[in-house]
């Protein structure tokens, strides 16, 4: 397992996973969202921000199957599928699918989140096919 | 503004040492080696270097080679952290030293040298390097944990929208071998067919095994110096022509990027071409930063060779192999010959315009090009001419 390095921009994105919930960091100034997470408004340069929850609906943007893993963590799960998913707030997010959900895969397929605890301090997300 | 850099500055020295897929020497020692041969090429001697830009990786900086060297003259280094896009980079930045009168004779050099700790560990490798922050934070532990990984669904999101195939990335994997095969430095010298490659191993799909490059050993080097002296050495001065570096948009992660299907060198190529004032249709041989098949079919669409969509038409049209209209890779690549990220396809195409390659040798070949490629996206190219 690698476990993320937690930081002051970040930990809100973590601890929010552990809760069950997918957040997002928004503009408290323009309103646009950003993710991953990270401290200045590309669009109006405001620091200022808060979390808000994420629908966790999302749609297939692109995927790999990796069949070679790069990382001892990883080698007992080959294959498994990367997705990059567009969530339908707007920015995309990259989590692996779920093994149930392995059928052909299509761009634009409907993706739901899900929250996987792989330790007593780490959730993890996934995606599922709708 | 357009030509700040044109003609100011010119490849004369290019130096490499043996390469190959294990060594027992450090990163510094095969630096010290390619250096001294880039700089013997060129009809210098050490204390005439008076710029340096070396390849920040496995510690190798400016000091170590003034120490090595006792350079005494050194007033301007630079590092260009753009991983395989680096080498390309420091030629822009070499031809600005010059050009500016800061510095005469730039050396620049990469090296990928024995390691005791990280061999075959690219994750921690990469996660050590701050341009990989955000993946590391969001990606890595997601299983997102090599350059294969982080590129495929690029090549993915290729093939969906245009079609593109596995057969088509297979072209450009042939034809890297079969230049390979008329180079004696070149790590890979079996024939490929169409059926090997098919049948390689899957690595992180679309990309299989020879869809990837090597893992290599070994060390490049070139002497960048001022054109209006660089008649008076010992070589014909290889001219710098057109040169740019490009950031992608997202350049932390790809997952965020607004389009997928371009890269940096999208940014970068219109600067370097109206720079140099010539059209890809004018290009007589290009070495295309190759760490995958894929990442060279995105290039030459971005680049303007074809159409965006058209590469893998293209690739297949007989357009890149030795006798085409736009030769790549000519010593085979980081798919064949050796990953040296990039600083080898320097090497190789200031060989190709001083016409010394023998039998891969680009008939009349005046105008060249090489591009770089690395971390998320980072371009550079350079337009060079005899």
């Amino acid at each position: 397992m690698i476990n993320p390095k937690t930081s002051i921009e970040n930990k809100a994105y973590w601890t929010g996973l552990a809760n069950g919930e997918l957040l997002l960091q928004e503009c408290t100034n323009c309103g646009s969202l950003r993710h991953y997470p990270r401290p200045m408004c590309d669009s109006c340069y405001s620091f200022e921000h808060r979390w808000i929850r994420a629908s966790g609906n999302a749609s297939l943007y692109a995927w790999t199957e990796c069949h070679h893993a790069f990382h001892p963590s990883f080698a007992e799960l080959t294959p498994y599928t990367l997705v990059t998913a567009t969530l339908k707030e707007g920015p995309r997010m990259l989590a692996p699918l779920t093994q149930s959900s392995k059928r052909a895969l299509y761009l634009g397929m409907k993706l739901k989140i899900i929250f996987n605890q792989v330790s007593v301090d780490l959730t993890l997300p996934a995606f599922k096919a709708t | 503004m357009e030509k700040s850099l044109r003609d100011k500055a010119a490849i004369t020295g290019i130096g490499e040492t043996v390469y190959s897929k294990v060594t027992d020497r450090s990163a510094l020692s095969l630096t010290l080696e390619a250096c001294l041969k880039a700089i013997n090429d060129a009809g210098l001697v050490p204390d005439d270097i008076d710029g340096l830009i070396p390849y920040p990786s496995q510690g190798l900086t400016a000091e170590s080679l003034i120490t090595n060297f006792g350079l005494k003259n050194v007033r301007y280094s630079a590092l260009t952290p753009m991983g395989g896009a680096s080498p390309v980079a420091a030629l822009q930045s070499a031809a600005m030293a010059i050009a500016s009168g800061v510095a005469q004779n730039v050396l620049i050099c990469l090296a990928r040298g024995h390691t005791e700790s990280n061999d075959g560990k690219i994750t921690a490798r990469l996660a050590e390097m701050p341009q990989m922050s955000t993946v590391s934070e969001f990606e890595m532990p997601l299983g997102a944990n090599a350059p294969a990984q982080f590129y495929a669904p690029m090549a993915r999101r290729h093939m969906e929208i245009f079609g593109t195939t596995s057969e088509q990335f297979a072209e450009i994997a042939i034809t890297c071998r079969n230049n390979a095969m008329l180079n004696d430095k070149a790590l890979m010298r079996k024939p490929m067919s169409l059926k090997d490659h098919q049948a390689s191993r899957m690595i992180s799909d679309p990309l299989r095994l020879y869809d990837c490059s090597l893992e290599s050993k070994g060390a490049a080097a070139v002497v960048i110096s001022r054109k209006d002296r660089a008649n008076d050495l010992k070589q014909p001065p290889i001219s710098i022509l057109g040169v740019a570096e490009g950031h992608p948009d997202s350049p932390s992660t790809i997952t965020q990027r607004e389009n997928f299907v371009t890269l940096g060198i999208a940014k970068a190529a219109p600067i370097a071409f109206r720079m140099a004032d010539v059209t890809p249709a004018d290009i007589n041989v290009a070495q295309i930063y190759d760490c995958f098949t894929y990442i060279v079919l995105c290039q030459l669409e971005d680049m303007g060779f074809c159409e965006k969509g058209e590469g893998g038409q293209f690739v297949t049209s007989g357009a890149i192999g030795l006798k085409g209209k736009i030769p790549i890779n000519t010593h085979g690549g980081l798919l064949s010959e050796a990953h040296i990220a990039g600083m080898n396809h320097i090497n190789e195409l200031v060989r190709q315009l001083r016409r010394t390659c023998g039998e891969r040798q680009i008939e009349d070949a005046s105008v060249g090009l090489v591009t770089g490629y690395g971390d998320l996206g980072d371009g550079s190219i350079a337009i060079l001419s005899r």
